[in-house]
């Protein structure tokens, strides 16, 4: 027994020494690693170059550094090839260290590619272990994708972070924009019928000095960075933009919207705003005939009165509720933009699909495959509901005597 | 408690009489005072620290005799005035009586030590002795030994004393509220300490010497009938079965009686504070004081035991389970802290939010080393830092920790050689293993740091899961003197819940704390096996027949 | 019997351990779509139907483990043989979990440690832990237990607060009626990871309580497969069934999709230390049974064999398949056509035959 043990012992030290020996495989020092904070997807000219892809790399010394150079606190890589790992590799070629891609924040995706299908480059990005799901996508409105990622910002140093920032100031207050991640475009594209609706973004003002400190030194900034309108997809592919009400109307679709104004043109003349919020839509879906489902869409609203420059009696209740009749007929209006605009498109991106498919699941086998005809022509309701809750601070707005 | 009688029971038990290598001429109490004189200064190698008295008992007969003692050891004023004054007050007239008696003389054998025994010393503990080899370990001890003329027995005074560090605040184990008396060099005044606290005659004492050439006296305390009777009896089995030639410190003790020797967990509490002794004898455990060292053992102890403090029982119990808590966390910290930095590092970067690993990139950049060679340079020269600190004098003590700490790091940081967050890191442990109240588990913790780490610059986090999993498994394993290391938490026991990382008010803990509720909360199976199928260490197995006890390592087989 | 004992609540939580397993972290059941949570319920129902016939021939036999049974029930010369192949059985149970938990972890982080060597370290420790002693590895399941149970709940609130939950995905249920739900019971459910409960048979014997323990063992399995159902169900409510289909380790992008406030992200480091603490129990009980059975069956010391049958099972799992689909394909096969003989079949003909024993030699003594 004795020897027995100390055989097995002395074979279990070999084992251990030769992991010793050999060293540690994974391990990778920190200032080995490059750390990406947003990739820029451009469609290249030809088939050899059809990704080109553009990396943001984090210069932490610039950043939180003692010893900055004063140099951009991040550098722009570009790799070119026909698949999106290629790229991948190209880029990696041209950096002194790893490309760590586990802090990917953003990928911009530039419109043409967009509007060509952006399937192909969503695999990578899922089956790789070091990205993200949580990596915000957006669609570069009209201009290289690349543009957007070689744009100083004022409020961070990594434009990739201000991108995600703006993105999230905006969902919350005032903007219609809201998160969409890797997961929600692979689940968008999958909707049968519809397809997946992504935040754009664009460059305003001056390209000329965008990527560099130059455009920071005035007061006011050279280039700015915005996310505005969303870009709705059939299918994988771009088939256009939302603005204004049909994308507010979307969004609240999507039960996304947390806070945005609505305004209302005065009998009068001038304009009355409101802060809306606790915006809740619900869809309820009659499919007695699967080929001719009626679908309900209601929603109810909360407004607060921010704003009145008439000289509207505030403390009467009939004044009011002839104010929130308003403030629903302008909710619907913008729901029915949406919808058209979706119809326009013949994309249900807006689910309706999903909550038919969920109330009858055997009619929705039936009518998926010609879903689109059916989502162009079949009917639906709007019940709106929003209530005005109080005028804040004030009663009746101060006039002059 | 230190009666006479009871050393003179326990003298043969001792393993001095077999270990005894066999004289040349053999020495011992002679017919003549001055032969017997001439033979103790001969044994003793003519040292000058052994005092002779010569003196005459009885007026008239003049009976040679002689107080031995060692200077220093004896309590000087107790020989002085009980042994050498009540013989020269006392024997006068006694031994005037004998002679009147006459006849009754040559009746008795021996009647001189008899009659000073019972009549003439003023001492409280005095005993007769003939084995030369008691004498001589009497003598030793601090006794004085009274040789008589023609007399083969010697009278043992017990006047043991001398120099004796006074009862003060304990140097370890500080506490803010509590008692602040700490146990001594000398096994008597300790265990006086915790008699004091423990008024009941259900407190049991027993005594034995330990060491062939330090016969050291161990003292063993128990509650009966509240510590469990197979315990006690496991205890002091495992005690007479020590053979060793000296024992200088509690630490020998321990080494020899623990379950296990190859872990880095101590699996026997030791205390400085007579108030933990106690406190521990009440719930059921069972204390040996060693003579020559304040740190009494406690046993059987788990590992929870090790993170509590006297203290707890003295604050508040919700600010007592806090504190209990940060100890616990501070445990964690020590052991994984740098460990799971570097695998945050080096494996899973992504997990780092972004900007803090911004901040870890920039302050890394210029770094020479790797980040496993920079934590252990740090690691190390932290432990050089403690050590040095430890062993200095108290003043420059102070001063090693500010040039160590302070210089040192700032300079290492400064000159770009460490990143400041290592410095963190390090501190922070460093810290963490203060904040343990038992220092043996605290360097415990020191020790297994280091295997993380280097689990950690393998593996990342599959090495420290796999590392965990075996940690407890070790942990799993230990026992001690039968209960297991993890007790009330594996196996599960509810009551036990309520005084281990929680410290319930007093009324709920109650009385079911003990180790003896304890082991009636263990399955039958696990009750006390008392080591036996656990690896003693090979100087308690050498005394003992393989089968005596079942430990052939594969005692879980058919 | 040794002296080894388990008690009540370690049964327990190896029980859960070893059901969890791996397929916590796998996209089991996914033959049935959305509906995945309930073929595992149904499984269980299958799982603990086969549990009451080990229980019964436990109770038959209080003290003696699977494979000294089948000699007492069958007869020495066909019963050693297939005692010989339940032990084969377990080494190869053993040896394909390792392949699952290092090739699983080779895909989720170690992309560059050689398969051999995470395995290595996985046996090794296991290797220790039962060297210890199979009451060591009770104990230690216990506070690992804890450990996943923390890990489960501070994922499950964290996915809470970060809001990623949509129920509406899980809907509707039984879409395409109960159908692919039952066969996805009987091509897998059933079988991993419930029927692999066939190796507790070989464990059982140390149990504490005789009464009670197949009970607890029960509850354990009903307890473990509620939390695989709620576990799948997260996934899908998460990320979808599509993505949870094609997905090897769908709690991996599950937990990923956690972000509080960018400060608490990719927490998925957790579902790989949840894997490894599963793989790593569920090994070590099929290399205890086997052990067990090894020690048994050939009268010999229970740790004489440890290294060896390591050694076995290390190779076993590195000569298995050169890759991982493979080896998923193999193990397919294996669950379809060889398992069920060892899991379902003898068991079935033991307890026919125990209880023609005992309607016989019942009323002879009376």
């Amino acid at each position: 027994m004795m020897r027995n043990r100390s055989f097995c012992l002395s074979l279990a030290l070999l084992l251990v020494l030769q992991v010793l020996l050999t060293g540690c495989w994974d391990n990778v020092e920190l200032n080995r690693r490059a750390i990406i904070s947003g990739i820029a997807i451009d469609r290249g000219d030809t088939e050899a170059e059809k990704y080109k892809l553009s990396f943001q790399v984090i210069v932490a010394e610039e950043i939180s550094g003692e010893k900055s150079r004063g140099i951009s606190p991040v550098a722009l890589y570009t790799g070119v090839g026909r698949t999106m790992f290629e790229a991948l590799a190209d880029a990696s070629r041209q950096t002194a260290r790893f490309l760590s891609l586990g802090h990917v924040r953003v990928l911009v995706i530039s419109e043409k590619f967009a509007r060509e299908g952006i399937k192909d480059i969503l695999d990578v990005l899922e089956r790789e272990s070091d990205t993200r799901l949580n990596s915000e996508i957006f669609i570069s409105k009209g201009q290289p994708a690349r543009e957007l990622m070689s744009t100083m910002t004022v409020f961070s140093k990594i434009p990739a972070n201000d991108l995600v920032e703006k993105l999230e100031t905006t969902s919350k207050q005032f903007g219609y924009n809201f998160r969409m991640a890797v997961d929600d475009v692979i689940r968008g594209i999958q909707i049968r019928g519809g397809g997946p609706i992504i935040n754009g973004v664009y460059t305003s003002g001056d390209r000329e000095q965008a990527g560099s400190n130059d455009s920071l030194k005035n007061i006011e900034p050279r280039t700015i960075l915005r996310v505005s309108g969303l870009a709705a997809f059939k299918d994988d592919k771009l088939k256009g933009w939302l603005t204004g009400d049909a994308a507010v109307g979307t969004v609240l679709l999507h039960n996304n919207l947390r806070e945005y104004p609505s305004l209302l043109k005065d009998k009068e003349g001038g304009y009355i705003s409101f802060n809306i919020y606790q915006s809740q839509v619900t869809l309820k879906v009659q499919s007695a005939d699967p080929e001719h489902p009626v679908i309900t869409i209601k929603i109810t609203q909360q407004a607060a009165l921010k704003e009145s420059p008439n000289t509207l009696d505030l403390t009467s209740p009939r004044v009011l509720d002839e104010l929130s009749d308003q403030l629903t007929e302008e909710t619907v209006k913008q729901l029915k933009a949406a919808v058209s605009a979706a119809r326009g498109y013949k994309s249900d991106y807006l689910g309706f699909g999903q909550a038919l498919q969920r109330k009858n699941p055997r009619g929705w086998k039936k009518i998926k495959d010609h879903w689109e005809e059916v989502f162009t022509t079949c009917g639906i309701r709007f019940e709106a509901d929003v209530i005005i809750r109080h005028t804040d601070m004030r009663s009746n707005s101060f006039q002059i005597y | 408690m230190k009666s006479g009688a009871n050393r003179k029971a326990q003298a043969p038990g001792t393993g001095s009489a077999a270990g005894q290598p066999p004289g040349s001429a053999p020495l011992g109490l002679a017919d003549t005072v001055a032969q017997s004189l001439i033979n103790l200064q001969t044994e003793l190698g003519g040292s000058p620290d052994l005092k002779i008295r010569r003196i005459r008992l009885g007026g008239d007969s003049r009976i040679e005799a002689a107080a031995v003692h060692l200077s220093g050891l004896a309590d000087t004023v107790a020989v002085n005035e009980f042994v050498i004054g009540s013989l020269l007050d006392n024997t006068d007239d006694l031994l005037r009586d004998k002679q009147e008696d006459g006849a009754g003389a040559s009746r008795e054998q021996s009647p001189l030590p008899q009659v000073i025994l019972s009549r003439a010393l003023a001492i409280g503990d005095a005993v007769l002795q003939e084995e030369w080899k008691e004498i001589m370990l009497a003598i030793l001890s601090g006794d004085t030994a009274i040789l008589m003329e023609g007399c083969l027995e010697a009278i043992i005074c017990d006047t043991r004393g001398g120099e004796q560090r006074a009862v003060s605040e304990p140097s370890s184990q500080l506490v803010v509220r509590g008692p602040k008396d700490g146990f001594v060099e000398s096994v008597a005044t300790n265990i006086s300490l915790i008699r004091r606290r423990i008024k009941s005659s259900k407190l049991h004492l027993e005594v034995m010497k330990i060491g062939s050439e330090t016969h050291t006296h161990v003292a063993l305390m128990y509650m009966k009938g509240v510590a469990g009777e197979d315990l006690v009896q496991e205890v002091r089995e495992r005690l007479r079965k020590i053979t060793l030639n000296e024992v200088l410190e509690s630490g020998f003790i321990e080494e020899l009686i623990q379950d296990k020797t190859f872990t880095p967990f101590p699996t026997i509490y030791n205390s400085e504070r007579p108030d933990v002794a106690a406190g521990n004898l009440l719930e059921g455990r069972v204390v040996i004081i060693v003579d020559g060292t304040p740190f009494v053992l406690i046993l059987p102890a788990v590992f929870t035991q090790f993170f509590q403090s006297a203290e707890d029982y003295s604050q508040r119990f919700d600010i007592a389970i806090l504190m209990r808590l940060v100890r616990y966390v501070s445990f964690l910290v020590l052991i994984l802290g740098p460990s799971v930095y570097l695998a945050l590092t080096t494996y899973h970067y992504e997990m780092i939010p972004t900007t803090l690993l911004i901040n870890l990139l920039s302050q890394r950049e210029n770094v020479p080393f790797p980040a496993f060679v920079e934590l252990l340079l740090m690691e190390t020269a932290f432990e050089i830092l403690r050590e040095a600190g430890v062993r200095m004098p108290r003043a420059i003590g102070q001063t090693v920790s500010v040039v160590g700490a302070l210089i040192l790091g700032t300079a290492v940081v400064e000159a770009g050689i460490i990143a400041p967050i290592m410095v963190i890191v390090v501190a922070l442990t460093g810290i963490a293993s203060f904040a343990i109240p038992a220092y043996n588990m605290a360097i415990a913790g020191r020790i297994i740091r280091f295997a993380f780490l280097i689990l950690a610059s393998l593996f990342g986090f599959y090495g420290i899961t796999l590392g965990l999993i075996v940690f407890v498994a070790h942990m799993n394993s230990l026992r001690s003197f039968g209960v297991p290391y993890l007790f009330p938490f594996v196996p599960l026991s509810v009551n036990g819940q309520k005084d281990t990382i929680l410290r319930l008010p007093l009324w709920i803990v109650g009385r079911d704390k003990t180790p003896k509720q304890m082991s009636k909360e263990l399955p039958e199976y696990m009750q006390l096996t008392t080591g036996h199928d656990e690896q003693l260490p090979p100087l308690i197995l050498k005394n003992d027949t393989p089968a005596s006890r079942g430990m052939e390592g594969e005692n879980d087989e058919k | 019997m040794g002296k080894v004992k388990f008690g009540l609540g370690e049964f327990f939580c190896l029980t859960v351990l070893f059901e969890l397993g791996t397929a916590l972290v796998v996209n089991l059941g996914m033959e049935s779509g959305r509906d995945a949570w309930l073929s595992i319920l149904l499984g269980c129902v299958a799982g603990l139907i086969m549990f009451t016939g080990y229980a019964y021939l436990y109770r038959k036999q209080p003290d003696l483990p699977f494979t000294a049974y089948t000699r007492k029930l069958l007869g020495k010369y066909i019963g050693t043989p297939v005692a010989l192949g339940y032990i084969i059985l377990y080494i190869n149970l053993a040896a394909r979990d390792l392949r699952d938990g290092s090739t699983m972890l080779a895909m989720a982080t170690m992309h560059n440690t050689p398969l051999f060597i995470l395995s290595t370290l996985m046996l090794l420790s296991g290797a220790y832990v039962l060297h210890k002693g199979l009451e060591v590895l009770g104990r230690t399941s216990m506070v690992f237990a804890v450990v996943v149970m923390l890990i489960g709940l501070f994922g499950t609130l964290m996915l809470m607060l970060s809001g990623t939950i949509n129920l509406n995905r899980l809907l509707p249920v039984l879409e395409n009626g109960i159908q692919p739900v039952l066969a996805s019971v009987i091509h897998q459910n059933y079988m991993f990871p419930f029927g692999e409960m066939v190796c507790f048979t070989m464990l059982m014997p140390y149990l504490a309580n005789v009464k009670k323990g197949p009970w607890v063992i029960a509850a354990a399995m009903l307890f473990s497969a509620f939390l695989l159902s709620f576990t799948m169900a997260l996934n899908i409510s998460v990320l979808g069934e599509d993505i949870v289909e094609r997905s090897p380790l769908p709690l991996m992008p599950t937990i990923s999709k956690i972000s509080i406030s960018d400060f608490i992200q990719r927490v998925d480091i957790f579902v790989v230390m949840v894997l490894i603490i599963g793989v790593f129990f569920k090994m070590a009980v099929f290399f205890a049974a086997a052990l067990v059975g090894i020690s048994e069956l050939f009268r010999m010391p229970y740790r004489r064999m440890l290294y060896p049958c390591a050694l076995i099972i290390l190779f076993t799992s590195m000569l298995d398949a050169r890759s991982f689909i493979e080896h998923l394909d193999e193990g397919g096969t294996l669950l379809y056509r060889v398992y069920p003989y060892f899991m379902v079949v003898i068991p079935v003909v033991l307890v026919i035959v125990t209880a023609v024993r005992d309607h016989f030699s019942a009323p002879r003594p009376g």
